[in-house]
């Protein structure tokens, strides 16, 4: 489903970064391990599709990330992956609701309000759905910008160090929570980590 | 939700930058439209009212005061001059129609002008009610002086002394009658009431005593028969008689070059508002761009193509100018409006409820300092890098 093939990049024309090939198949849970300042970030990004390696090729379900159009990147992107960042962002100037719109017309989905109740149902949060992103709290806000990875039901699920900020029991319920909403979506998770609280539940790891 | 929805949501977030970016604009196009508007219709009045006469021969000084006074009737008049003189003159050659005036009384502001039948064909004029005077102390009253005062055919009313309302008391003795009410015709006629001359004659004669050989009108409007009398015309009466010729083409264009120094400081003041506001546009849009990037770059995540952005923070330009400058415009009619309606020259008086094409050209000023004003942040937006921006959190 997701193939990296010798893939390297190079930071400033002189810090070379290489990243060993990666083959994970449909419906698999993948940890990616590694340091602060091992590249973690820098290999997601190469697998959503926003930072272009120096070399290598990256392929999602037959299709070469690399060899796409700025513009059919960004709608594969929308279609086929959902990204979960280390703090938790949504544009403030709109409700949960509207945020979580915006994800279904930017892939090119119709709006379908029942797909984001649902959602939002899901992570709990649904009574917060005409709110803004300022009348949040900060675990809300977490939960708000997973239900807006998750909602078009991409076949790649992508977190950054998601409980980077989190105490134990947070930490512990928002791994479940993705790994739960992974299953339900039948997407493929990969969650980047240093945190040993999160290992437990994964069988499988990539080093950095 | 589409781009539209997206901006404006987003300018509605920066409510008060909202709101002064509007304000600045809509003053700018504001003046510009109140100037547009006003000066157009100023100018037409000046051309409607001077249409068809060629020169006003009255008693010598300014020759713009004499225009003012017996075209535009606003001015006193320079004086008086001798019938007998007029009469002369009106008799030479080159001379097609001379039309005398008498002015000196008023009721309530309105002009009373005494003249003969020459008047009502050389402005055209046509009755909606009634008939034209025969006698004395028979009036034929314009249209916004019936409106204003009430005035219906058969009323009576006692004029008073001097040419603006409340000078002097109301002369005492015979009342003028209403005979008839014109058309409105769109010039000052519109505010003027008409009678015979000896009417004036009697009010005065009776007042000052005076001799019939002594008899005087204020001034005389003529008609050319020939090209040739433009140019020997004004100088004979200038030169041979005791009276001036004022040629109401050469003194409106001399007034309107006296106002057009105010209109061009207002114009520049107008525009150097309108280039503040797109300026002020463009810091609002350039600063809220840097807290937004990491906006900008979730919605590139979610699929947005760099493009769509472009146009998101085009869009808030061209809403804040549109909507600014669409205030601007109704502003302006609303201000002429209320300056019209406090004017105190009824005669020419300034509606706001007057409309030009080239209000649109307004709007599209306003549309391209929108465009011009948002199209560098919007290239930013365009060029982000989405990686950067979100690892630098």
């Amino acid at each position: 489903m997701l193939q990296l093939k010798s893939v390297s990049h190079t930071y400033n024309g002189k810090e070379v970064l290489n990243f060993s090939d990666w083959d994970i198949r449909r419906g698999e849970n993948w940890l990616l391990l590694g340091e602060s300042g091992s590249g973690k970030t820098t290999l997601l990004h190469i697998l959503t599709g926003i930072k272009k390696p120096t070399k290598g090729q990256v392929m999602i379900n037959e299709t070469d990330l690399y060899k796409l159009s700025s513009r059919q990147m960004d709608r594969f992107r929308g279609r086929n992956i959902g990204l979960v960042f280390q703090q938790p962002h949504l544009i403030k100037s709109l409700t949960v609701e509207e945020n979580l719109k915006l994800a279904q017309t930017f892939a090119k989905l119709p709006e379908d309000k029942v797909r984001i109740e649902e959602v939002l149902s899901e992570l709990g949060i649904i009574q917060k759905i005409k709110s803004y992103p300022s009348e949040l709290s900060q675990g809300q806000l977490q939960r708000a910008s997973i239900a807006r990875a998750v909602l078009n039901k991409p076949t790649l699920l992508i977190a950054d160090e998601p409980t980077s900020s989190l105490d134990n029991k947070n930490a512990k319920a928002v791994i479940n929570l993705l790994l739960k909403l992974s299953e339900s979506s039948n997407s493929t998770l990969i969650i980047s980590t240093h945190d040993d609280r999160v290992k437990e539940s994964f069988s499988k790891e990539y080093l950095l | 939700m589409n781009p539209l929805q997206i901006s404006w949501k987003s300018l509605l977030y920066h409510k008060w930058t909202f709101f002064l970016n509007v304000l600045l604009i809509a003053f700018g196009t504001g003046i510009l439209t109140l100037l547009l508007i006003g000066t157009t219709q100023i100018g037409d009045k000046l051309r409607g009212n001077a249409r068809g006469i060629d020169l006003v021969v009255g008693a010598k000084g300014s020759p713009l005061q004499l225009i003012l006074s017996s075209i535009y009737f606003i001015d006193f008049p320079t004086g008086n001059i001798s019938l007998a003189d007029a009469n002369q003159l009106a008799k030479n050659p080159m001379v097609k129609r001379a039309v005398p005036l008498a002015l000196g009384d008023n009721y309530f502001g309105y002009r009373i002008v005494g003249t003969d039948s020459s008047f009502i064909n050389l402005y055209q004029l046509k009755l909606s009610q009634g008939k034209f005077w025969k006698r004395d102390f028979e009036v034929v009253i314009g249209s916004e002086v019936a409106r204003n005062r009430k005035l219906k055919v058969g009323d009576t009313f006692h004029g008073s002394h001097g040419l603006t309302s409340g000078e002097e008391g109301a002369h005492e003795g015979h009342p003028d009658r209403v005979t008839g009410i014109l058309e409105p015709a769109g010039n000052t006629t519109d505010n003027l009431i008409l009678t015979n001359i000896s009417t004036i004659w009697d009010i005065h004669g009776i007042e000052a005593g005076e001799q019939n050989d002594k008899r005087e009108i204020t001034s005389l409007l003529i008609q050319y028969r020939s090209r040739m009398a433009m140019i020997v015309l004004p100088l004979f009466v200038n030169k041979s008689t005791s009276m001036q010729a004022a040629s109401p083409a050469k003194e409106s264009a001399r007034l309107f070059s006296l106002i057009g120094v105010g209109v061009e400081t207002m114009q520049w003041f107008a525009i150097s508002l309108m280039f503040i506001a797109g300026i002020s546009v463009f810091v609002s849009l350039y600063n809220s761009l840097k807290e937004r990037m990491y906006d900008l770059a979730i919605m590139r995540v979610m699929g947005a193509s760099q493009f769509r952005l472009f146009l998101i923070i085009i869009l808030e330009g061209i809403i804040l100018t549109s909507i600014g400058s669409a205030l601007g415009i109704i502003l302006g009619h609303f201000t002429l409006e209320i300056i019209g309606h406090f004017q105190d020259s009824s005669q020419a008086r300034l509606s706001g409820f007057f409309f030009l094409k080239d209000e649109f050209y307004l709007i599209a000023a306003g549309l391209i300092i929108g465009i011009l004003a948002s199209v560098i942040p919007a290239v930013q937006a365009y060029r982000a890098d989405i990686s950067k921006t979100i690892s630098k959190g």
